[in-house]
């Protein structure tokens, strides 16, 4: 039995998180941490962290604790107020990990071992853990995994052709003598797809290598807000949202059409803060991403999404809604104004009314606020910025630096509510020596280039372990200055020529 | 009304008195003493962000003045930025305080991307600076333009910021108390003149000194072009 929490490398929490536990109210306890949740099977709970991923990672920090307590206790709390007793049995099965069958399967093996969570995939106890997972259990997973296809009535699919192709895998592996998934693990998906079928390859694929390619990323043309689309997977996984209670929604009738900001702006104020008075909102729940859907004249639909990088309580902005009114400006313009952007001169099919549907949402359980609401817990100035953040249509970049030698590996983008550290002397002072400028891809000067000094600065190991054969092992960096007296951060190839890295101030 | 005046009066007599209050003291001051927007635009404006290097500091004033946007001839490469890091440096370098003006510094989307390590050893803290790459600045910030917690905005190598950009930048400066630079990555002539920016320089290697960087008003400061060695803003 393993005791206590995952140390919390990388400090951030993983994508996906499953509860198995025979608890009356899992679903709802499920969704004190993130509004998206799946019902996997009897007792057990898949839960997308994604949506506010962000925002536990920052409370932790806030309150000096570790992640992963924070959620136990933001659960327990659950629990406690749904009168659910089995707390304690609820966070031994907590399984994190980046992907969600590699979830499920770890969550599987756990059950079988007869072990207790908390379990994190990144853990070299973890990762230990999937690689000893017996095909026994693989099959099992899989054969739940077929029936939430089945669920999730996905085109084209059929369940009885997914179950003989197991039953053809599991012929396979008796006929090897395999007992665990792992001694395959060199077995490429593509042979999977060729003798099993595309599902099959898929989940082989997930079991060792997560989704880190397969996953359907954020941006999308509302520019790079950064948040995540509902659908987990490009068609793979067969998510099925839970939802115990319909969503909160406001409607409005327009009196006569419009079609620009400024003529419906009072009236989405007014509908924003009607939303705020939903007693489902009322109770301090935070707003992650809101649907406004727009009714058209020609009688079709336009789906608008306001989205916050941050939990944001329409109820602290009652009569100005300054940053749901920021957000669904942005949106907008970016989807209903540019919708006919294709067609000279066409204005756009104006509005008669909308839905302001309240898409996800989180209930912050006491733990997460106090009398004072965030303010308990931390500065002002944090409050203002995530303000301003969420306001904002980019996301504002902010750095912290590690120890590594490489430029391109000496830096990280910060997480909120964490404190840069100084870096130590060595790299410090070869820091000094660096430009402030790098290019993503080094760039290569022409004859007419040529610089007109250069002066050796430094000699850096290549992470020779990550290129291909025949590499260079080390590059030497020089500072070469141009005609123009521009200088830069660059190194010399093997035939001479420049290869500029960086551009000092 | 009375304990109105006599806070701005007695404010100003400080400030031309030459007593160094950090602007957000002075923000704060008359925020909770009720002194008028206009007359806090008119103190602030005396307050200055001093760089700790005297020559820098004399050659604007004194420092550089709150609630203006200053506009910087700095062709890349050149070493025309460490004058503006060396301000930046300065800013917020009172160890384990929360941060007097947090810098919100934005520079285009292209393939030339940042080194935060290189910043930091130049004496910025990371810790107060968000970065934002965007090619629409004015678009994309607006909400960050709009708010007083970014005081120090730095727009690095826009590729357009018209006439009226440059008003409502002059306006929120103003309003907000903040210093607004942009720095471009061409030298900045008279013929083509800017009537929001109060300060208009050019930054220049010295040809016949290379180690020496040149610092030409093009508007706003009658001094004589300033010489500075880069090794002390290093």
């Amino acid at each position: 039995m393993r005791g206590g929490w995952p140390s919390d490398q990388g400090g951030e929490l993983l994508d996906y998180l499953v509860i198995a536990a025979s608890v009356a109210h899992g679903a709802t306890l499920a969704l004190a941490l993130s509004p998206r949740v799946m019902c996997w099977s009897e007792n057990q709970w898949l839960i997308d962290l994604r949506p506010t991923r962000h925002y536990w990672t920052v409370q932790a920090r806030r309150r000096g604790v570790k992640v992963g307590p924070l959620l136990q206790m933001v659960l327990a709390e659950a629990a406690a107020q749904s009168g659910d007793s089995g707390a304690e049995l609820l966070s031994e099965s907590l399984v994190f990990a980046p992907c969600p069958w590699q979830a499920l399967l770890l969550s599987a093996h756990l059950k079988e071992r007869g072990l207790a969570g908390p379990l994190e995939l990144r853990e070299p106890f973890s990762q230990a853990l999937l690689r000893q997972l017996s095909w026994i259990v693989w099959f099992d997973v899989a054969k739940e995994y077929a029936a939430a296809l089945a669920r999730s009535k996905l085109y084209g699919f059929k369940e009885e052709r997914l179950r003989k192709d197991l039953s053809n895998l599991e012929r396979a592996v008796l006929r090897l003598g395999q007992k665990h998934p792992a001694q395959m693990v060199d077995a490429s998906s593509q042979s999977f797809r060729r003798r099993f079928g595309e599902h099959i390859a898929r989940l082989w694929q997930w079991t060792f290598d997560g989704v880190a390619k397969d996953v359907k990323t954020s941006k999308n043309q509302q520019g790079s807000l950064g948040f995540v689309e509902e659908v987990a997977f490009a068609s793979a996984f067969p998510w099925i949202n839970v939802v115990i209670s319909e969503k909160p929604q406001v409607v409005r009738h327009l009196e006569y059409p419009v079609w620009s900001w400024e003529q419906l702006v009072a009236a989405l104020t007014t509908d924003l803060d009607r939303l705020a008075d939903i007693p489902a909102l009322a109770l301090g729940a935070a707003v992650v991403r809101l649907e406004w859907i727009l009714h058209l004249e020609d009688l079709s639909d336009c789906r608008v999404t306001i989205a916050f990088r941050h939990p944001h309580s329409l109820k602290a902005e009652r009569g100005a809604q300054k940053t749901a009114l920021s957000q669904a400006a942005h949106s907008f313009e970016a989807v209903y104004l540019r919708r006919r952007q294709d067609v000279i001169f066409a204005a756009p099919v104006p509005l008669i009314g909308w839905s302001l549907v309240v898409a996800e949402s989180l209930a912050r359980a006491p733990t997460a606020t106090d009398l004072f609401g965030d303010a308990g817990f931390c500065r002002a100035s944090e409050l203002t910025v995530e303000r301003i953040d969420n306001q904002l249509h980019i996301a504002l970049e902010r750095y912290q630096v590690t120890s590594d030698w490489a430029a391109e590996g000496a830096f990280t983008a910060k997480l909120a509510g964490s404190t840069t550290a100084s870096l130590a002397k060595p790299w410090s002072a070869l820091a000094a020596t660096r430009p402030l400028y790098l290019y993503s891809e080094p760039r290569l000067l022409n004859a007419r280039e040529v610089p007109l000094q250069a002066e050796f600065i430094e000699r850096t190991g290549e992470v020779w372990w990550q290129r291909p054969e025949g590499a260079l092992l080390e590059r030497n960096y020089f500072l070469i200055q141009s005609r123009f007296g521009q200088r830069s951060w660059a190194t010399k190839g093997e035939a001479g020529e420049w290869w500029v890295h960086g551009l000092f101030a | 009304m009375s304990c109105r005046v006599s806070l701005y009066g007695n404010l100003s007599h400080l400030v031309s008195r030459g007593v160094v209050l950090s602007a957000l003291d002075l923000h704060t001051l008359c925020s909770t003493f009720g002194v008028r927007r206009g007359d806090q635009a008119s103190l602030g404006s005396r307050f200055k962000l001093r760089s700790g290097l005297t020559a820098l500091d004399d050659f604007f004033g004194g420092g550089m003045a709150f609630g203006i946007v200053t506009e910087w001839g700095v062709p890349l490469g050149c070493g025309g930025r460490h004058i503006v890091l060396k301000f930046l440096a300065a800013a917020n370098s009172r160890p384990g305080v929360e941060a007097d003006y947090p810098i919100l510094w934005a520079y285009p989307d292209s393939p030339l991307g940042l080194n935060p390590p290189a910043w930091q050893a130049l004496g910025i803290d990371l810790q107060h600076i968000a970065f934002a790459r965007t090619n629409a600045p004015m678009h994309d910030l607006k909400a960050a333009l709009l708010d007083p917690h970014y005081r120090l905005v730095i727009f690095d190598m826009p590729l357009s910021l018209s006439r009226d950009d440059y008003g409502f930048l002059a306006r929120q400066a103003r309003a907000q108390q903040k210093i607004i630079f942009v720095l471009h990555n061409q030298l900045l002539s008279d013929a083509r003149g800017n009537a929001f920016a109060k300060l208009r320089l050019n930054c220049t290697r010295s040809r016949a000194a290379p180690a020496n960087l040149i610092v030409t008003p093009v508007r706003g400061l009658a001094s004589q072009p300033l010489s500075l060695q880069l090794e002390g803003l290093l």
